[in-house]
């Protein structure tokens, strides 16, 4: 077609143009955020949630670290310890990981990735921000209010017969688990019905099949843990005999019903990990993403395998030997498709025109703590080494390089990746990448003695312990104040560049999903002009102009219409 | 004569002392196979990790961005080839994995025959071991080179045995029995852990796992078997027997009493036992509230009966020790509380 050999620049606002109308000041007041339907202010109000909680979380770890710094009770009591640590992990697991990149980062981009306006059912988007805050107001409550000390898994019957206020922290993880549910279905409505002509499923930027198979555990496990905390509420209002023993209950029972959506629920906190590394290797190595079938078939794999194999957090509780042997060899199926995507991240770098930007530095410090992650992850998956490491703290490591090193720097390195796009504004290259070494620094120094400490028997959950551990626990809490300077570095960064960073080009990295088509930061409805569909990864289309210090959008491709078909 | 409370046990520090980098020493005879696994998949993992680690940096420094409009050679974005010579070879090495796993799980959990058999009684925040002969140790002693059983039950919550040096560990859900099963290759003192939380004490939930030889686990039985056999040693290195009040002192430290009643008259799950003796009790009862003096009567009851008689504004949250202390046994435990005043 003659079309395509015409030179075309898309039709984009300049940063200016776009800072004086742009979703962001679309309206104003408090109500037109506490009631917006826009999912890009619904992103940002998660991310704010996410952000407070996260904070909070840390804070509490950086507290018990402390404590932990030598043998004895220093500061507080053990049972201060026990609820800190819970608080810690329960509030890290439901109010930070799990809607941490989906909820807030998903919601801005999957519509926009799809040129679309908003998501299919933009009151249900609202509604499910609302379960989040009021779930995590339920979690924050219990800080003033009978503080949970049952940690974040809520074993029965300790968790029926302690005195703490376990049912507010129960009504939390209710709570949020509905709004994951409803966040869930929306997502896949979404992905099904929204998409423009021309994008077909093997058209979906990476980041979107990973949202997708995450969504679809979201709603299929989600009921699951929602049915389990009411009949765990139940059994401690009314001394129903579900899972304590003197009421002929089965406390094993509970562990099952826990980790069948718990299981799976590591990967509703771990795809969109993964799926956010594929956008930030593919733009940052400007190539193609290497086997796009893989991963993609690899992301649903995992949702698939996920939920077989919930068992092997139960190899020593009692089980059957048979159960045990089969969730190993399941297990061990989820290590394939795992290691398939880390193949493919590489491949993907080679002969690339590799920027070590903030966002590409977070993408390969994930490569490095997510596969330390993995191969530990093999250690507890063999059955008779998993009897010895089971509840000690090589099982703390291991689970901290995965979502910690696996979800939370790619939560971070995709909030500096899509940070110009939201706000406008570039951030400082040379403290962000401070924050960046101080947290890898400091990530390591506080979890790898971890895993010797727990190879040598240190028990999990300990307030106090004894004096032959103590080299490790010193380490590990010089490394988690690192951390800790590291994030507040890291997030002192963001902030700055939100209010003071230069103004940001609409395609600062050269990019070549849609959500860069559109100005920088976007305007209310998204796109001014709709981009044409092309190949998510076809990033020789979009060429560096340095007057703009981005990256120019310079053919449209022939193949595709512009005209959307939703609009 | 001056009443001697011993302090706290000191435990030992094999496990770390012993053993390499990664592992506490190696001392049961299932161990050896464990930590051979651990090191299959160690060096398996590092042997994989180092070329990823390799690679990856190689690709970094030699395909860095320089300008900003550099752009990449061309290269294929996809081989079918390439994608399944590098899946293909995961399934053997997981394979191996996993057999190694099950082989070194299933020893583990095949019960021997003619075994020693030890009961243990878990409970918020010790450990209990019966011996045949009614015999109860707060330590878990058993004769090295010989297969020992352990039938455990836990009175409240899930708690979970674990000897690192065994590479043993089971958890103890209440409302079973779970077994657990060892062979120590030689005399040896080393931690056990509760590793299953348990709640406030959980980390103190620490006891001695000791092997002897038979001669030195025969005169540890008889000794432990009454605690009129005991030994104390005098500060100047003399040694005599115990005294029902010592004897008490140390039922209360290590059958779990100290968990909930203190000495010196903190608050804990339950009253504090100082100033308890003679003192006037107001109590609630299934049958209504009362009152009594705190005598021999009223402490032998609340061990073995505890929710006859609730001290008010305390919760019925104690166990029943029924069966776990003899009267003489009682006896000591009174004498100690005459002690607190």
């Amino acid at each position: 077609m003659p079309a395509t050999a015409t030179p075309y620049v898309m039709p984009l606002p300049t940063p200016v143009e776009a800072h004086r109308h742009n979703y962001l000041n679309h309206s104003k007041g408090f109500l037109s955020w506490a009631l917006t339907l826009d999912h890009k202010r619904i992103g940002l109000m998660y991310l704010a949630g996410v952000s407070t909680m996260f904070l909070l979380g840390g804070l509490f770890a950086l507290f018990f670290r402390l404590e932990l710094w030598a043998p004895g009770m220093q500061m507080i009591s053990q049972a201060t310890h026990n609820k800190l640590f819970t608080l810690h992990g329960a509030i890290m697991v439901f109010s930070v990981i799990i809607p941490s990149i989906p909820a807030s980062l998903g919601n801005f981009v999957l519509p926009m990735m799809l040129g679309a306006k908003d998501v299919a059912f933009p009151k249900l988007n609202l509604l499910s921000f609302y379960l989040y805050a009021l779930g995590t107001l339920f979690f924050a409550t219990t800080l003033v209010w009978g503080q949970v000390d049952t940690g974040w898994t809520f074993y029965a019957p300790y968790s029926t017969t302690t005195n703490t206020n376990v049912i507010m922290a129960l009504m939390g993880a209710f709570t949020i688990g509905f709004s994951s549910i409803l966040t869930g279905v929306n997502f896949i409505a979404t992905i099904h019905s929204l998409r423009p002509r021309g994008m077909t499923w093997f058209r979906l930027p990476l980041f979107l099949w990973a949202i997708y198979a995450t969504s679809i555990i979201m709603v299929l496990a989600t009921p699951v843990i929602g049915i389990t905390t009411l009949m765990l509420m139940l059994e401690r209002l009314l001394g129903l005999g579900i899972f304590d023993p003197r009421y002929g209950g089965d406390p094993v029972l509970f562990q099952h019903f826990f980790w069948f959506y718990s299981h799976p629920a590591v990967y509703i906190m771990i795809l969109p990990g993964m799926g956010v590394i594929s956008e930030l290797i593919a733009t940052f190595s400007r190539k193609h993403i290497f086997g796009y079938k893989f991963i993609a078939f690899s992301s649903v794999a995992l949702a698939l395998f996920g939920f077989l194999v919930w068992g092997h957090h139960l190899f020593t509780s009692g089980q059957s030997p048979l159960a045990s042997v089969l969730f190993s060899f399941l297990t061990f199926s989820v290590s394939i498709p795992t290691a398939v995507k880390i193949f493919n991240w590489m491949a993907t770098m080679y002969k690339g025109s590799i920027s070590l930007a903030t966002p590409m530095l977070y993408a390969l410090g994930f490569l490095f703590l997510f596969s330390i992650g993995g191969f530990t992850g093999l250690f507890l998956a063999v059955l008779s080494i998993d009897i010895h490491l089971h509840d000690t703290y090589f099982v703390v490591a291991h689970f901290h390089y995965v979502m910690m090193g696996g979800t939370i720097i790619a939560f971070i390195g995709a909030l500096y990746y899509w940070w110009p796009k939201m706000f406008g504004r570039m951030y400082n290259e040379t403290w962000a990448q401070v924050g960046f070494w101080l947290v890898m620094i400091g990530f390591n120094t506080t979890f790898l003695p971890q895993f010797v400490a727990g190879s040598k028997g240190m028990p999990r959950r300990y307030a106090d312990y004894l004096p032959e551990y103590q080299i490790y626990h010193q380490i590990s809490t010089i490394g988690a104040m690192i951390l800790g300077t590291g994030l507040f570095i890291a997030g002192g960064t963001l902030l700055h560049a939100m209010f003071r960073g230069r103004l940001a080009p609409p395609n600062p990295w050269g990019a070549a999903t849609m959500e860069w088509q559109s100005a920088s930061p976007p305007p209310h409805d998204n796109f001014t002009v709709v981009p044409p569909v092309t190949d998510p990864y076809d990033h020789e289309d979009f060429k560096w102009k340095s007057h703009e210090e981005g990256f120019v959008r310079t053919f449209p491709k022939p193949q595709t219409t512009t005209r959307p078909v939703h609009a | 004569m001056n009443l001697l409370f011993a302090a706290d046990p000191q435990y030992l520090a094999t496990e770390v002392n012993t053993g390499g980098f990664w592992m506490p020493g190696e001392l049961s005879t299932t161990a050896g196979s464990i930590d051979w696994a651990f090191y299959v998949v160690l060096w398996i993992s590092v042997i994989l990790f180092i070329p990823i680690i390799i690679i990856t940096g190689y690709f970094i420094v030699k395909y860095r961005r320089r300008t900003p409009d550099q752009e990449p050679d061309p290269s294929p974005s996809h081989s079918q080839l390439l994608e399944l010579g590098w899946t293909i070879p995961t399934i053997p090495i997981v394979t191996v994995f996993f057999y190694v796993g099950v082989h070194g799980f299933v020893d583990g959990r095949t019960m021997p025959k003619n075994a020693y058999e030890i009961g243990v009684v878990a409970q918020k925040w010790n450990w209990l071991f019966e011996y045949p002969e009614g015999v109860k140790s707060p330590e878990l002693h058993v004769p090295a080179n010989q297969n020992v059983v352990l039938t455990m039950r836990s009175n409240d919550v899930i708690h979970a045995l674990y000897i690192p040096v065994l590479r043993v560990k089971q958890d103890v859900p209440p409302g079973r029995f779970s077994k657990l099963w060892f062979n120590c290759v030689k005399p040896v003192e080393a931690n056990l852990f509760c590793a299953e939380y348990c709640g406030d004490d959980h980390s103190k939930m620490i006891t001695k796992f000791v092997a002897h030889d038979q001669a030195g686990f025969d005169k540890w039985f008889t000794e432990i078997k009454d605690w009129r056999n005991w030994e104390l040693t005098l500060p100047d290195g003399q040694k005599r027997k115990y005294l029902p009040a010592e004897a008490g002192a140390k039922f209360y430290r290590e059958r779990g009493c100290q968990s909930c009643h203190s000495i010196d008259g903190t608050v804990k799950v339950g009253p504090s036992w100082k100033g308890l003796w003679g003192s006037e009790r107001s109590y609630n009862s299934p049958q209504g509230p009362g009152h009594v003096t705190a005598d021999e009567n009223y402490i032998k009851e609340s061990i073995e009966v505890p929710a006859a008689k609730v001290i008010v504004n305390f919760q019925p949250a104690m166990p029943s020790f029924k069966g776990q202390f003899r009267d003489d046994e009682i006896v000591c435990i009174i004498e100690y509380i005459k002690t607190l005043k």
